[in-house]
């Protein structure tokens, strides 16, 4: 255990201190020393945003079910803490039970975007534990990896032991117990991951290799363990409806990002948005029950005593049953002061009659993503959302009393042109002329119109895409600040370097192994963060290893390429991605999966979704 | 108290609600789009601060038997937090039953003579006036100024206890006139630092405040039961 003492001071110290103590309603604290294994959650961000993470809460709970496993959390510590924590020597420890991650069977670290790479290598060294694992020996914990980034894993080849492909449920707890006998058996870390990559949806980076061509794209890989798949196939729940149900929840303190309970409706979605990976590595779509969800709801608000639910995939209004999941809701909790929020929510005519329904929802801001700022460019993405439906969706709105309004746009995407841009401005502009013409507005009028960087992400239709280059993206922020000029309208945008640095890693392959740790050496940490995002450090590890930053992120790759990811296997095949790139050329669009299948595959090589034919 | 001193006054009112809550509780809410139920604490305290003696209002939709309803929330509670005893009233507010607050400050490690540490408490609370430093805004800026809150401390007594010193202090503690015990911890430590270096290295961070209790405008014990409205 870390010294307590040392630690009580220093909570005086910092800003937010239950960030760090642990304790909460509903953590559960085992024996440390009397648990077969013991596994520590570690969320590469801080207390806040991991503690709305709804996958930690459901491995956490599902983990902790089993006696004989352990699971504690430890998020990364903000400056203040960190170099406390750095002046008193002590070590990153878990919240449950205060022990020093270094004592850990296994550090299980989710990847949820490329700019919490860095602070994993700064949990790891606070943690005392080396950083490549190829340097690592016996008594250092098993440095395991999942999440969504973790789709292409090889620019974090070095860092983790592993890697777990997909849905966490049940392969987790299939590689806990392998974990459990091997450490009975005395097996050596090596012993342990030659049985454990045989485990579908587990990568084992240190089996394999790459060779590369003149040009720097890969050759081909090679295998050192004979047994050792050559593709590793995600894992799906495939029965979700049956699945491990989250009935309770960690209650933090202080307010995280949301305060209530999260109840999942259903997984992936099927609009085929040509840029979005979710979209793709999800699939197929599998729902929850009604009954299931409500059931769910009231146990978690018993358990919690929150007195909000938040409904969680990627498009509420797409859930099958979703006006009588509602009515049931408003039948079951309206008259004990329980709210719910629907993010996601699509305001089509579906999606206000839900709204109508939850009268007492307070008008706070709706937010629109059209993506693009013309017809002809939502088409290319197949972003099926038309100048109508926003024109209905949002007269509708101002009727009912709206009167803010967020609008999310992108710049860098394929075949995008100066006119496409202007369009920003043009639909934001709408916006504002259809709430002064509406005669039964109300409020004050407040547009936000944020602009973010495409980053090409790998197992999407634009995966070979070329990103913008830095001066492109402000040529274009630029143009956009020129010809906003309007008062009512708030036009903001992202700094185009993290989304370069997004973009290499992204679809990096492994030698940016090597840049990654060096950037981490020379100071980069919370680069999510802009106040301490430096671009200056990252092209310098670049250029220390030789690594051209271009090559990773403005460079269009040929079909026939051999892709640094291609050895995962999402059920999603690349004929069909192939085909949606040309679609996009043509400026075609391909029709939500509901209304017909396009074959992508998943049906065939996975499981069938509830669209599927 | 433990780690629950490190959590903030409305976290702490969401705690209770939410305790309340899972106990099978309904609180009363009110407001029409956002409603929120009807609970408050008295004399907010700073973050870190211990305490023995804190008021805890709140509405119930029913009416319930105290201590049943005293002894489920405590069983949910965390470990550091408790209530004490309850009762049923009619008062509007607490707030305004309440006159002072009652604080201990407790020096670990501070190693001095009793005798010179009590002559150097007596000469800093018997000044004639006891300046804190404050801050005005002016737009973004911060305008540092000085105000003497002599008037609002009341007692004060020093005293050992095993190897610890201490300082009892009881001060005003009313809307309009409430003298936060941290503010004046600095200002005595700067001003004691003169006298004996000691105490240039206590870090005002590591010294316990801990309220002990607070007293209506008659500095007698509070008791809810006989609260009423004037």
């Amino acid at each position: 255990m870390i010294d307590q003492n040392k630690l009580y001071k220093i909570l005086n110290k910092v800003d937010k201190p239950a960030r760090y103590i642990g304790l909460e309603k509903n953590a559960i604290v085992k024996d440390f020393d009397n648990t077969d294994v013991n596994f520590c959650f570690c969320f590469p961000d801080v207390y806040e945003v991991g503690m709305s993470h709804l996958g930690m809460q459901i491995l956490y709970f599902l983990t902790n079910s089993y006696d004989y496993f352990n699971c504690e959390r430890a998020f990364a510590p903000w400056v203040d803490m960190e170099n406390l924590m750095r002046q008193e020597n002590i070590s990153l420890y878990s919240l449950e039970n205060k022990r020093p991650l270094k004592e850990f069977d296994i550090l299980g670290f989710t990847l949820q975007y490329e700019l919490s790479y860095t602070n994993i290598l700064n949990m790891l060294d606070l943690s005392g534990v080396e950083k490549r694992a190829s340097r690592r020996s016996e008594k250092d914990p098993l440095i395991i990896a999942g999440g969504s980034c973790g789709y292409n894993p090889e620019p974090l080849y070095d860092i983790f032991d592993l890697f777990i492909m997909g849905e966490g449920e049940e392969v987790n707890i299939e590689l806990l117990n392998l974990y459990r006998k091997s450490k009975k058996l005395g097996d050596s870390k090596d012993d342990f991951l030659k049985k454990a990559c045989k485990i579908k949806g587990i990568y084992v980076p240190k089996f394999y290799d790459v060779v590369y061509k003149d040009d720097g794209t890969i050759d081909h890989r090679i295998k050192f363990f004979k047994e050792a798949s050559e593709v590793i196939e995600k894992r799906v729940i495939k029965n979700f409806d049956k699945t491990f149900k989250l009935t309770n929840q960690i209650v933090p303190y202080i307010d995280v990002v949301f305060n209530r309970t999260m109840s999942e409706i259903f997984r992936a979605c099927t609009a085929g948005c040509r840029f979005c990976q979710a979209g793709m590595i999800y699939r197929p779509i599998r729902e929850r029950s009604v009954s299931n969800i409500l059931d769910t709801i009231e146990e978690n608000l018993m358990n919690t005593g929150y007195d909000q639910v938040g409904l969680s995939s990627l498009s509420t209004c797409d859930y099958s049953h979703i006006v009588e999941l509602v009515d049931g809701f408003i039948e079951r909790f309206s008259d004990d002061n329980t709210s719910i929020s629907l993010p996601s929510l699509r305001l089509d005519s579906k999606g206000f009659s839900i709204l109508e329904k939850i009268e007492k929802l307070r008008k706070t801001s709706l937010t629109f993503a059209p993506e693009a700022g013309s017809q002809r460019l939502r088409d290319v993405i197949n972003k099926n959302i038309s100048e109508e439906d926003l024109e209905y969706a949002l007269t509708k709105a101002f009727d009912t009393g709206y009167s803010s309004v967020k609008l999310y746009f992108m710049i860098g995407l394929p075949t995008e042109t100066y006119d496409d841009i202007r369009g920003i401005k043009n639909i934001s502009v709408k916006v504002k002329n259809l709430f002064f013409d509406n005669p039964n507005k109300n409020g004050n009028l407040k547009i936000n119109t944020s602009v973010s960087c495409f980053v090409p992400k790998p197992f999407t239709p634009f995966q070979w895409e070329g990103q913008d280059s830095i001066s492109e993206f402000e040529d274009k922020q630029s143009f956009l600040l020129s010809i906003f000029n309007d008062k009512k309208i708030n036009f903001s945008y992202h700094d185009s370097r993290t989304s370069r640095i997004e973009a290499l890693f992204a679809r990096g392959d492994r030698r940016l192994c090597d840049v990654l740790i060096k950037a981490h050496e020379m100071g980069a940490k919370l680069d999510g963060w802009n106040k301490f995002f430096k671009y200056s450090i990252w092209e310098k590890a670049c250029e220390e290893f030789g690594i051209d930053m271009d090559f990773y992120t403005l460079r269009k790759r040929e079909y026939d390429e051999v892709l640094p990811w291609d050895f995962v296997d999402i059920g999603v095949n690349k004929k069909f991605l192939i085909r949606e790139m040309e679609m996009a050329k043509l400026g075609k669009t391909t029709r939500d999966c509901r209304k017909g299948c396009h074959g992508c595959g998943v049906n065939e090589r996975i499981c069938k979704g509830v669209y599927c034919p | 108290m433990g780690y629950i001193r490190l959590i903030g006054h409305l976290n702490l009112l969401n705690l209770f609600a939410r305790s309340i809550k899972r106990c099978g509780y309904e609180l009363q809410y009110y407001g029409k789009y956002n409603p929120k139920p009807k609970i408050s604490i008295s004399n907010p305290l700073s973050l870190g601060y211990e305490s023995l003696c804190e008021f805890l209002q709140l509405e119930l939709k029913e009416k319930v038997q105290t201590d049943e309803f005293i002894e489920n929330v405590n069983e949910d509670l965390p470990q550091g937090l408790k209530i004490l005893e309850g009762a049923l009233t009619d008062i509007k507010s607490l707030q305004k039953h309440i006159g002072y607050s009652e604080f201990l400050y407790i020096f670990p490690g501070l190693k001095l003579q009793f005798n010179d540490f009590e002559i150097i408490v007596r000469s800093f609370f018997e000044k004639e006036k006891i300046y804190i430093a404050r801050y005005r805004k002016m737009g973004k800026k911060k305008i540092p100024y000085e105000i003497d809150v002599k008037p609002l401390i009341c007692n004060y007594r020093a005293v050992s206890q095993g190897s610890n010193l201490q300082v009892y202090l009881t001060l005003t503690s009313e809307e309009g006139a409430y003298l936060n015990p941290g503010a004046l911890l600095r200002s005595f430590l700067k001003d004691a630092g003169k006298d004996d270096t000691k105490f240039n290295d206590v870090d005002p961070d590591f010294v316990h405040i801990l309220r002990i209790n607070q007293y209506d405008h008659q500095m007698k014990e509070i008791r809810i039961c006989d609260l009423k409205d004037r």
